[in-house]
C-alpha cells in the first residue's frame, strides 16, 4: 500500500458506500415506470423548452473561457504581497 | 425479470462510488480530476437510464444530459488550468506536496 | 424589446459580464484603465436597482413568474419564479457584489488581468441571483454550476502564489463531487417522478402516486443535504473553507463568506422544504444536529487560529451553523407536530425569520470583517494577528468599523447579531415538553457565548494593543476601500436599533419557504 493509512481510510469509505447504494439501490430499482407526456424529439424539445437551459450554458462557457484565460495570464509585476502565517514543524510548500 | 435500464441505474450508482474512492485516494492529481469526470460521466448514465423506460429514452433527460455534459467539460477545463498551475508552482502533481491538502 | 422584470437583473449582470473585456480593451486604448471598473460597478447598481423594482412589484402583485416562449411546465419547460424569499436573498447577494465590486477597485489595482476578475465577479453573481430566482431543479444546478466555476477561478485568482492555486484546487474537488451529488439527487427524482420542475415535484411527492419508497426518498434527502452541504460548509464537509478563504484576495473573501455559502444554505432549504413537505418527512433533527456539530467543532479550531483571515473563515463556518439550527428547528417543529398545525407553524416561521435575519446579519458583518482585514493585510502586507495588534489604533475608521463588525456577530445588544440568536434561541425554547429542542437551544446558547469570547479577545488584541514597530508607518486605506466598509458598518447599525422593517421583510421570506 503506498499511502498507508489513506488507502486504509478510502477503502473503508467505500465498503461503507458500497452497502449505502445496495441498500437503497434496490429499493430505487424496484419504483415502478411514470407515465410520460408525449414530448417532441430532442432536437425541437432542447431549443425550445430548455432553452432557459442553453442559454445560460453558453454564458457558462463564457465563464470557463475567461477563467481559463485569467488562470493562465501574464503577470505585469509582482503583484500583492501578503505574508502568511506558517505553523511551526511544517516547512512551505513550494515557490 | 431484470430489465436493461435497471443494469444502467445500477451501473451508474456503482460508478459514483469508485469515482468518490479515486477522488478520495489517489496521490497524482490527474487522476483526482479524472475520479470526478468519472462521477460526471455516472450521473449522466442515470439520468438517461431512468428516463429510457418507456422504450425510448425521454427528450427531458436526453436535454439534461446534453447541458450537463458542456458543463462538466468547462468544470474540467477550469481544474485542469488549476492542476498547471499547481505543477508550475510544485514541480510535481503529487498532492503530497501540497502543504496543507489535509483531507 | 421589453425584458420582463424577473429576467432583468440576470441579463444586466450577464450581459455587463459579456461587454467588460471589450471596455477594457477601449479603455486601455485611452489609457484611461479605471473605465472598466466603473463600468463593472455600473451594472451591479443596475440590477440592485431592478432587484428593488421587483421586490416591489412582488409586494404588491404577488410571486412573479416567467417562461421562455410559450413552452409550458407540464411538458417540461424551465420557469423562473420569484417569491419573497428568492428576492430577499437575490438583493444580499447584488448588494454586497455592489460593495465588493466598489472595494475591488483600489484593492485589486496591482493585479493584471482585472478585465477577466470583473467579468468572474459578475457572473458569481449573476449565477447565485439566478439560483434564488430558479424554479426548475435542473435550471437551480445550470446557475450553481455557474457560480462554482467563477468561484473557483476567484480564489485562485492570485495564482502567482502557491497559497491560492492549492486552496482553490482542492475547494474544485470538494465542491464539484458536492455539486454532482445534487446532480445524482436530481436525476433520481427525475427517475421517481419524470419531471424536474419543483412545484410538480413537490405535488408528485406530496400526493403519493410516486411509487418509491420512503427509504429512496429519505436517501434523495440525503443526497441533497450532502451536496449542497459541502458549499454551505456544514461540518464534515466544511474542510475546503479555511484554506480558500484566507488565500483568496480579501474582496473574494468577503464575497465567498458573506454570500457563497448562504447560496448553499439557500438552495438546500429551498429543494428541501418545496419538494418534501416538512410535515410529511423528518429532516430536521439531521439539519438540527449537523448544525450543533458545525457550530461546536468550528468553535473550538477557531480558537488556534494565528492567521486573522482563517480565524474569520472559521467564524463563518460557526454563523452557517447557527443558521441550519435555525432552519432545523422550524423543520422539526412542523414535522414532530404536524397534527396541531396552529401550534408548530408559527414556531415554524419565528425559527425560520430568525434564520433568514441571521442570513442577512452575517452577510453584512462578515462582509465588513473581511473588507476591514483586506484594508489590514493591504497596508501591513501580513496576515499574522501578533504582528497586527494594535494596527486599529493606526487605522482609525478601518479599526472602528471592525469592532462594530466584531460586536454585532457576536451578538452584543443593541446591534444586529443579538436579534438574529435571539430569535433561533426563543424558537428553540418555545416549546417547553421537548426537551430536545430545549437541548439544541442550550447549546446555541453556548456557542453564541463561547464566539463572543473570541470576537472580545481579538478586537481587543487589535484596537487595544500597542502596535509593533513593523506597522508603525501604516496609514489609513484608500477611500475608495473605506466606503463600502462604512456603508456595511453603518446598515448594521441601523439594523441593530430599528430591526423592525428587517424582520418584516425576514418573516415573510420564512413565510414564503413554506408556501406564503
Amino acid at each position: 500500500m503506498k499511502n498507508g493509512p489513506e488507502d486504509g481510510l478510502a477503502a473503508i469509505t467505500v465498503i461503507l458506500l458500497a452497502v449505502v447504494a445496495f441498500t437503497f439501490v434496490s429499493e430505487i430499482l424496484h419504483a415502478t415506470p411514470f407515465s410520460l407526456p408525449s414530448r417532441p424529439p430532442l432536437e425541437r424539445f432542447l431549443w425550445t423548452y430548455r432553452g432557459l437551459d442553453v442559454l445560460i450554458q453558453g454564458f457558462i462557457v463564457f465563464a470557463a473561457a475567461a477563467a481559463v484565460a485569467a488562470l493562465f495570464k501574464v503577470e505585469k509585476g509582482p503583484g500583492a504581497v501578503e505574508e502568511v502565517a506558517v505553523e511551526e514543524g511544517l516547512e512551505k510548500g513550494g515557490d | 425479470m431484470v430489465e436493461p435500464w435497471q443494469l444502467y441505474a445500477a451501473a451508474a450508482s456503482a460508478a459514483i462510488i469508485i469515482g468518490i474512492y479515486g477522488a478520495a485516494s489517489k496521490r497524482n492529481m490527474l487522476k483526482t480530476i479524472l475520479s470526478v469526470e468519472i462521477i460526471t460521466a455516472s450521473v449522466n448514465l442515470n439520468f438517461l437510464a431512468l428516463g429510457s423506460r418507456g422504450g425510448i429514452v425521454d427528450s427531458l433527460a436526453q436535454s439534461i444530459v446534453v447541458v450537463s455534459i458542456a458543463i462538466g467539460a468547462c468544470v474540467a477545463a477550469v481544474a485542469l488550468s488549476i492542476m498547471i498551475n499547481v505543477f508550475r508552482h510544485y514541480g510535481s502533481l503529487d498532492l503530497k506536496k501540497l502543504r496543507r491538502l489535509r483531507w | 424589446m421589453e425584458i420582463p422584470l424577473l429576467v432583468q437583473p440576470i441579463a444586466i449582470l450577464l450581459s455587463t459580464a459579456l461587454l467588460t473585456p471589450i471596455v477594457d480593451v477601449v479603455g486601455k486604448k485611452v489609457k484611461a484603465e479605471k473605465i472598466r471598473d466603473i463600468f463593472a460597478i455600473a451594472g451591479f447598481g443596475a440590477a440592485f436597482y431592478s432587484l428593488i423594482s421587483l421586490h416591489q412589484a412582488i409586494s404588491s402583485a404577488g410571486p412573479q413568474k416567467y417562461i421562455l416562449g410559450t413552452f409550458g411546465v407540464p411538458a417540461g419547460g424551465v420557469q423562473l419564479t420569484a417569491d419573497r424569499l428568492s428576492v430577499y436573498m437575490a438583493l444580499i447577494f447584488c448588494g454586497i457584489g455592489l460593495l465588493v465590486a466598489i472595494y475591488s477597485v483600489r484593492y485589486m489595482e496591482v493585479d493584471s488581468g482585472l478585465d477577466k476578475y470583473y467579468a468572474l465577479l459578475l457572473t458569481l453573481v449573476a449565477g447565485m441571483i439566478g439560483v434564488a430566482f430558479s424554479g426548475d431543479f435542473f435550471n437551480l444546478y445550470v446557475f450553481w454550476e455557474m457560480m462554482c466555476i467563477s468561484s473557483y477561478t476567484l480564489v485562485s485568482f492570485r495564482k502567482y502564489r502557491w497559497e491560492p492555486v492549492e486552496a482553490g484546487f482542492k475547494y474544485l474537488v470538494m465542491s464539484t463531487i458536492g455539486s454532482l451529488l445534487a446532480l445524482y439527487a436530481i436525476s433520481l427524482l427525475y427517475g421517481f417522478t419524470g419531471t424536474v420542475n419543483l412545484k410538480e415535484l413537490s405535488a408528485a411527492i406530496s400526493s403519493g402516486q410516486v411509487s418509491a419508497s420512503p427509504l429512496s426518498l429519505y436517501f434523495t434527502i440525503g443526497m441533497i443535504i450532502t451536496g449542497f452541504g459541502v458549499t454551505a460548509a456544514m461540518v464534515p464537509l466544511h474542510t475546503w473553507l479555511p484554506d480558500a478563504h484566507p488565500a483568496a484576495p480579501s474582496s473574494i473573501s468577503a464575497m465567498l463568506s458573506a454570500v457563497v455559502i448562504k447560496a448553499g444554505v439557500y438552495a438546500m432549504c429551498r429543494s428541501l422544504f418545496t419538494i418534501f413537505s416538512p410535515a410529511s418527512f423528518d429532516y430536521g433533527t439531521v439539519l438540527m444536529i449537523f448544525g450543533i456539530l458545525t457550530m461546536t467543532v468550528a468553535n473550538l479550531m477557531a480558537l488556534m487560529q494565528r492567521d486573522i483571515k482563517r480565524l474569520l473563515a472559521y467564524s463563518s463556518i460557526v454563523n452557517i451553523g447557527y443558521i441550519l439550527t435555525g432552519v432545523g428547528i422550524g423543520a422539526y417543529a412542523l414535522s414532530h407536530y404536524s397534527s396541531s398545525p396552529k401550534l408548530a407553524t408559527p414556531i415554524a416561521v419565528f425559527a425560520l425569520m430568525g434564520a433568514m435575519f441571521h442570513i442577512l446579519n452575517h452577510a453584512v458583518g462578515k462582509g465588513l470583517l473581511f473588507l476591514c482585514s483586506g484594508c489590514f493585510v493591504h497596508e501591513a502586507k501580513t496576515r499574522d494577528i501578533p504582528e497586527l495588534e494594535g494596527i486599529g489604533r493606526k487605522m482609525t475608521w478601518t479599526g472602528t468599523s471592525f469592532s462594530i463588525g466584531l460586536l454585532a456577530l457576536a451578538g452584543v445588544p443593541p446591534l444586529s447579531g443579538f436579534w438574529s440568536k435571539l430569535f433561533i434561541i426563543l424558537a428553540g425554547f418555545s416549546l417547553p415538553e421537548d426537551s430536545f429542542m430545549k437541548f439544541i437551544s442550550i447549546i446555541v446558547v453556548l456557542n453564541s457565548i463561547f464566539a463572543a469570547s473570541y470576537y472580545l479577545w481579538l478586537m481587543q488584541r487589535i484596537m487595544l494593543k500597542e502596535p509593533k514597530p513593523r506597522i508603525a508607518n501604516v496609514v489609513e486605506a484608500p477611500a475608495s476601500m473605506l466606503l463600502p466598509i462604512v456603508i456595511l458598518a453603518a446598515v448594521t447599525v441601523v439594523i441593530g436599533i430599528w430591526p423592525g422593517a428587517i424582520i418584516s421583510l425576514a418573516e415573510n421570506a420564512g413565510r414564503a419557504l413554506l408556501g406564503g
